[in-house]
């Protein structure tokens, strides 16, 4: 599972890898709340408060980009950071997890919203799940 | 797809056009508002194969335009213009963008910078100190259900009607701060929690509040009668509606996109997502996006009010500040165009432009009605800004619009590579700008380096005719989220 920053001339490109849409999601979250708040994860303070989600959608890009929208809205109306995922069930087309959450900080960089501007959630050859996120900033 | 050089025709020296032989998709021709130094510029990002999809969309009339500050963006390109056919057309929430009604206002004062140099750092502090930035935190104005449905309702009436405005700053705002299509029953819930405790912030990226002064007249009747002369002491403020806007445009371009099939429309990007403006969905989501920006006008009207608050601390309640003007660059507007000899109502999405009527308008204030629109173009934070005014070439080319800003040339990325924040704060520092900042992250994303030069995009709409230069404006104090 991982993330990486990629030069957008306006926003924020992040490409996210994982095994399976578990682990793309895992690092579609941490990438988001490290974009947040640098290494906020690494550093949490508080007690940590789970909340659930649920989203449906027509395919797994939409998905993984609606997923990542709602969590971006529930980190400023519940004034909470999210850093790990607690997934009951993921398909292409469903995700129902729990959130894991701590109170937020002062952040780094205020992320309007997420796009759906370059994603394509799809296999590598190697088997691994990937995509491009770009944040609207 | 791939567009040279050889695909582009020269109509004027500040005018070119993609045919729309150019693609198969094309309803309508490509047309670029550039000096040909700016197109060369232009064509090294995805700008031009943005616009080329825009120029696909359904019902759009004339030609999809881009001002010279444009640069890639997501679906549509920032700087970008279109306009479709009223009522059946489309509207698109991506040709408006998440932050709707981002915008920029333009207080004067009574102030010349040559008595007031010595006080620019302390201001710069007290600004500081009453503009919030919002980030993660929220301001210090908490509204109650009611209080957002109101805010949603009456734009900068409601700041003024609560005492947080002047009831002649409303004269001063496009469409006087208020949409009358708004309807707050079309805004979620989750957009009202997320913009409950966000007025009266600017929020992070490229906004800001920046004192500046007037450096340079260029039209002196013009300047006269926006109130502007030689070293006046004026504030920019640049800011939209914050999380509220951006969760109405996430909330629509979810909602468009599921079901934009059923009315035949595919779009070569998702951010493309579109429905015909009397759909029942366009109809929510324009009523959504009027809301939105109404909490735009009232949060930069509330804004105004801290900077007044800290000017008066500053050099007291004798020292006023009044709103020159408020212009939106990120809306969608019902307005009346001359298209091919005929005068027609279209949908006009300006995402990354601003509106520049010219003289005669009757939706101009009286004051200014007989030299045209301010039009504000903010550039760098250290370098001018500029005060045009609307002129003919704009109503006849361009639907009314010009270019919003300087335009980003280097990604976030590349800024933060290049640029040493601390060494920049401090050389803005001994060039008399004082600059606070929430961040040196943010301060290195936003450096001058990494905009094109203001100076060259704006001779280009002034020699094109779009909008006439009045007055340059030089920085002397910015305050960043």
């Amino acid at each position: 599972m991982k993330y990486e920053f990629i030069p957008h001339i306006a926003d924020i490109r992040m490409r996210i890898e994982g095994q399976e849409l578990d682990e793309l999601f895992q690092a579609g979250l941490k990438g988001m709340t490290h974009l947040l708040k640098e290494d906020f994860c690494r550093h949490v303070k508080g007690m940590p408060v789970s909340l659930p989600v649920h989203v449906h959608a027509v395919d797994v890009t939409c998905l993984l980009i609606d997923f990542l929208s709602m969590i971006l809205s529930m980190t400023y109306t519940e004034k909470l950071m999210f850093c790990e995922l607690d997934i009951q069930k993921v398909t292409e087309n469903e995700i129902k997890c729990n959130i894991i959450g701590f109170p937020m900080v002062s952040l780094d960089e205020e992320i309007k919203a997420v796009t759906y501007h370059e994603a394509d959630v799809n296999r590598m050859a190697n088997g691994n799940w990937t995509s491009y996120v770009v944040f609207d900033i | 797809m791939k567009i040279y050089k050889s695909h582009i025709k020269k109509l004027t020296p500040y005018f070119w056009e993609i045919p729309k032989e150019f693609y198969n998709r094309m309803r309508v021709p490509a047309r670029i508002l550039a000096s040909e130094e700016l197109l060369d510029a232009i064509m090294e990002d995805r700008s031009l194969v943005q616009l080329v999809n825009v120029a696909s969309l359904p019902g759009i009339r004339g030609a999809s335009l881009v001002m010279p500050d444009v640069h890639e963006g997501y679906g549509f390109p920032i700087g970008g213009v279109a306009a479709t056919e009223y009522p059946k057309g489309v509207i698109s929430p991506g040709g408006i963008g998440y932050d709707i009604n981002c915008g920029v206002r333009l207080l004067t004062s009574s102030e010349n910078i040559n008595d007031i140099k010595e006080d620019m750092e302390a201001l710069s502090k007290e600004l500081y100190k009453e503009i919030p930035s919002g980030l993660g935190k929220g301001g210090w104005l908490k509204l109650s259900a009611n209080q957002i449905e109101e805010v949603l309702t009456e734009g900068a009436e409601w700041a003024v009607r609560n005492g947080y405005g002047e009831p002649e700053d409303l004269n001063f705002i496009e469409s006087l701060g208020r949409l009358t299509m708004a309807d707050p029953s079309k805004v979620s819930d989750m957009a009202k929690k997320r913009g409950a405790d966000q007025l009266g912030t600017i929020g992070s990226g490229n906004h800001f509040v920046e004192v500046d002064y007037v450096s340079d007249i260029y039209d002196a009747t013009i300047a006269k009668a926006f109130g502007l002369y030689k070293n006046q002491v004026v504030v920019l403020i640049h800011t939209g509606s914050r999380g509220l806007g951006h969760q109405v445009a996430t909330d629509y371009i979810k909602k468009i996109m599921a079901i934009m099939a059923d009315f035949g429309i595919e779009v070569p990007d998702r951010e493309l997502a579109c429905v015909p403006l009397d759909s029942d969905v366009g109809q929510d989501y324009f009523k959504a996006m009027c809301a939105a920006a109404n909490f735009a006008w009232c949060n930069r009207e509330i804004i105004s009010w801290e900077v007044r608050k800290a000017w008066e601390i500053m050099f007291g309640p004798d020292s006023q500040l009044h709103l020159m003007y408020d212009v939106a660059h990120n809306i969608a507007k019902i307005e009346k165009h001359r298209i091919n000899d005929h005068d027609q109502e279209v949908i006009v999405h300006r995402k990354g432009a601003t509106r520049a009527f010219a003289a005669g308008n009757p939706e101009l204030p009286l004051a200014y009605r007989q030299v045209g629109q301010p039009v504000i173009i903010p550039g760098s934070m250290g370098t001018s800004s500029y005060v045009l005014a609307g002129a003919q070439g704009s109503m006849e080319k361009t639907f009314g619009s010009c270019c919003h800003g300087a335009g980003r040339r280097l990604s976030r990325t590349a800024a933060k590579k290049q640029v040493n924040a601390p060494a920049l704060k401090e050389k803005l520092r001994e060039r008399s700008i004082f600059v606070e900042a929430g961040s040196f992250k943010g301060l290195a994303e936003e450096a001058p380096i990494a905009y094109k030069d203001v100076n060259t995009v704006v001779e280009t709409v002034h020699n094109a005719n779009v909008a006439v230069k009045v007055a340059r404006l030089k920085p002397a104090a910015v305050i960043k989220g």
